[in-house]
């Protein structure tokens, strides 16, 4: 049985022995790199190597990918051809993306690219520090319920924060407050100190925070995007935040990427611009690894396979 | 009517210093750099301040029964002289447990994921994902790292409840007596401190400065503590031998080096942690935020209420400690 492994991750061979030992067999790839072969059944590779590539290979049977967002997904294809399993990562991002959201918020709130920017000149100065915020005690609006969103939440109710989460339906979810359903979008942009965006982009997320949902925001609401663009309208945020009517943003993700070196995203006030990384950490890695090992070892066992995706679904 | 001498009167609302008077004080306020002849001196019972005593000498207060500093430390205070006439002092406790534990989370959040850098690559309008393919390899997490904290007392245990969500692997405390704390995994000994310094991949200074923590990071201790780890303190500057510190960290021993608080303050011009790569430095502010003069008077005007009905107050300073 093959294994064709992409390895996005700059491991090394013998992190493969794993399923060698399992009795697979096992070609490792580099991302840019075609299939050396068209005979596997089993393939670690993401939706843009399955578009460009899975046609030619007749014998695959399932996919592992490791991304949460399926908004790339060769749907179509995936429609087909039903006796591919595609197995999504969702599960593997909570900790580490939830990790950056915090730590986005608590730059925004401490004021660290004031600070940051007295530091250079060597100047020693309170002069800002009593406007900086505390996370103690905040409302919170995670949007979205799932794996990134619920991390987020176990992780603000440590601060003593109220969590609201929204999902479709405002079905109650654990570790959340409460939960508000997406038509109440403008209560929770009215209510919440801070809103993370955790969502995957559908289409009835699009734009779910455009510039009315930001204008009834607090002046000192800080907006985080850890999921995809298209959520959250980027010029009204962009002019919100120059005119100080919210006191800061951390994004992870943009409605066009790479943010062109002439967005006026770079440069807008309280802003901090992560170049869609955040997720990615040696952790991660690692914990793919685990990833990848529990779906082989349930596949070669015949045992039914975890986070199995349904095309067209969007999450 | 109890005389009471206030410092810092911007710390409360106007309402508040109503209140103050109607609880039964009969208050002057002044400047904490106040010059106060030995006769305008001698009127107050209770004093509330924090450096007044480096300029009006304590002698002068001869009917003096209570002193409360408006800090939560009380270094500028003559704590001996004051131990000595068997005067009782008091603290701030607690107030700034929250927003200092809040700062360490915050700066260590900033060092793992490198947020200097990506501000760096912002400015320069230049997109560079961190990736798996980089040398020095991608952002770190707090999940599963080892965190000893140095002092287990309010800043400590809030810092401990704060990191347990983060699911670290461990979060072991020191303390003088090796007493068991709720927020810790486990706490040891000071003396144990050598063991457990080279286990942890952070390590935070919280315990107070006093004559037998001078220096407690001399160039041996540091060297115990792991090249790969993060050193934060959040205390005092005079914990470390700053020399030896800088020394260390450009022999490349230390991941990083985040600090609020310097052997000399403000921080020199000519110190190199200012423009240092891996040092993550504010200007001895972590504990302050839009809430420090909320926080503070409630509870100023608590204890005062406390005095004025003749209840405990809380807070007192422990002259055998010193702190």
């Amino acid at each position: 049985m093959k294994i064709l492994a992409v390895n996005y991750f700059a491991w090394p061979p013998e992190n493969y022995d794993v399923f060698v030992k399992m009795g697979y067999e096992v070609d490792v790839v580099l991302p840019g790199d075609p299939p050396p072969a068209d005979d596997y059944e089993v393939g670690f590779f993401e939706a843009s190597y399955m578009t460009t590539h899975a046609d030619k290979l007749k014998k695959l049977r399932f996919v592992q990918m490791q991304t949460a967002g399926h908004n790339h997904l060769p749907v179509e294809f995936m429609k087909a051809n039903p006796q591919i399993q595609v197995c999504g990562g969702s599960g593997s991002y909570g900790k580490s993306i939830s990790e950056w959201a915090i730590g986005g918020v608590l730059q925004i709130l401490r004021r660290t690219p004031l600070f940051e920017g007295y530091r250079l000149e060597k100047k020693w100065s309170w002069e800002g520090s009593y406007d900086a915020r505390e996370l103690w005690g905040s409302v919170c609006g995670v949007l979205g319920t799932g794996d990134i969103g619920t991390e987020c939440a176990k992780k603000l109710a440590a601060f003593n924060c109220h969590v609201i989460g929204l999902n479709t339906d405002g079905r109650k979810v654990a570790h959340f407050d409460e939960c508000l359903p997406t038509s109440e979008i403008d209560a929770l942009c009215e209510r919440c100190d801070l809103l993370i965006n955790t969502l995957p982009l559908t289409p009835k997320t699009k734009m779910l925070m455009g510039r009315a949902q930001l204008e009834k925001c607090k002046k000192t609401a800080v907006i985080v995007n850890v999921s995809r663009g298209g959520i959250i309208d980027e010029e009204a945020l962009a002019d919100m935040l120059n005119a100080g009517l919210l006191m800061g943003a951390a994004f992870d993700c943009y409605d066009v990427e790479p943010v062109p070196p002439e967005s006026r995203l770079w440069d807008t006030k309280n802003f901090i611009l992560n170049p869609h990384c955040c997720g990615v950490t040696m952790g991660l890695s690692r914990r793919y690894l685990e990833h990848y090992i529990e779906n082989a070892e349930n596949y070669i066992k015949g045992r039914p396979l975890a986070g199995v995706i349904t095309p067209g679904r969007g999450y | 009517m109890i005389k009471l001498l206030l410092t810092d009167a911007h710390l409360f609302t106007g309402e508040q210093l109503e209140e103050i008077r109607a609880m039964g004080y009969d208050m002057d306020t002044v400047s904490d750099r106040a010059q106060l002849s030995p006769d305008a001196a001698q009127k107050y019972e209770a004093v509330m301040a924090y450096g007044l005593f480096k300029h009006t000498p304590l002698p002068y207060f001869t009917n003096l029964k209570m002193v409360h500093s408006v800090a939560t430390g009380v270094e500028a205070m003559p704590v001996a002289e004051l131990a000595a006439r068997g005067i009782p002092l008091y603290k701030g406790k607690d107030l700034y447990s929250i927003p200092m534990a809040e700062w360490v989370i915050c700066k260590l959040l900033e060092a793992l994921k490198r947020a200097r850098e990506m501000a760096c690559l912002q400015q320069a309008h230049i997109w560079r994902k961190r990736s798996w393919a980089f040398t020095d390899g991608a952002l770190e997490e707090l999940y599963g790292k080892s965190v000893l904290i140095v002092g287990a007392g309010d800043i400590g245990r809030a810092l401990a409840s704060m990191l347990r969500a983060f699911e670290v692997a461990e979060i072991a405390g020191v303390n003088t007596t090796g007493r068991q704390v709720a927020e810790f995994d486990r706490c040891v000994r000071f003396d144990a401190l050598d063991c457990e310094l080279p286990k942890a991949d952070i390590v935070v200074i919280t315990c107070p400065l006093t004559e037998a923590t001078y220096h407690l990071f001399d160039a041996k201790r540091l060297d115990l503590i792991r090249e790969d780890g993060i050193l934060v303190n959040v205390s005092r500057g005079k914990l470390i031998d700053e020399g030896a510190l800088v020394e260390k960290l450009t022999a490349g021993g230390l991941a990083w080096f985040i600090s609020d608080v310097f052997e000399t303050e403000p921080l020199p011009k000519e110190s190199p942690l200012w423009e240092m790569e891996n040092v993550l430095i504010t200007p001895h502010n972590s504990f302050i935020t839009y809430m420090r003069p909320i926080r503070m008077s409630a509870f100023l005007l608590k204890n005062l209420a406390a005095y004025a009905k003749g209840e405990p107050l809380e807070g007192p300073v422990d002259y055998q400690k010193g702190y």
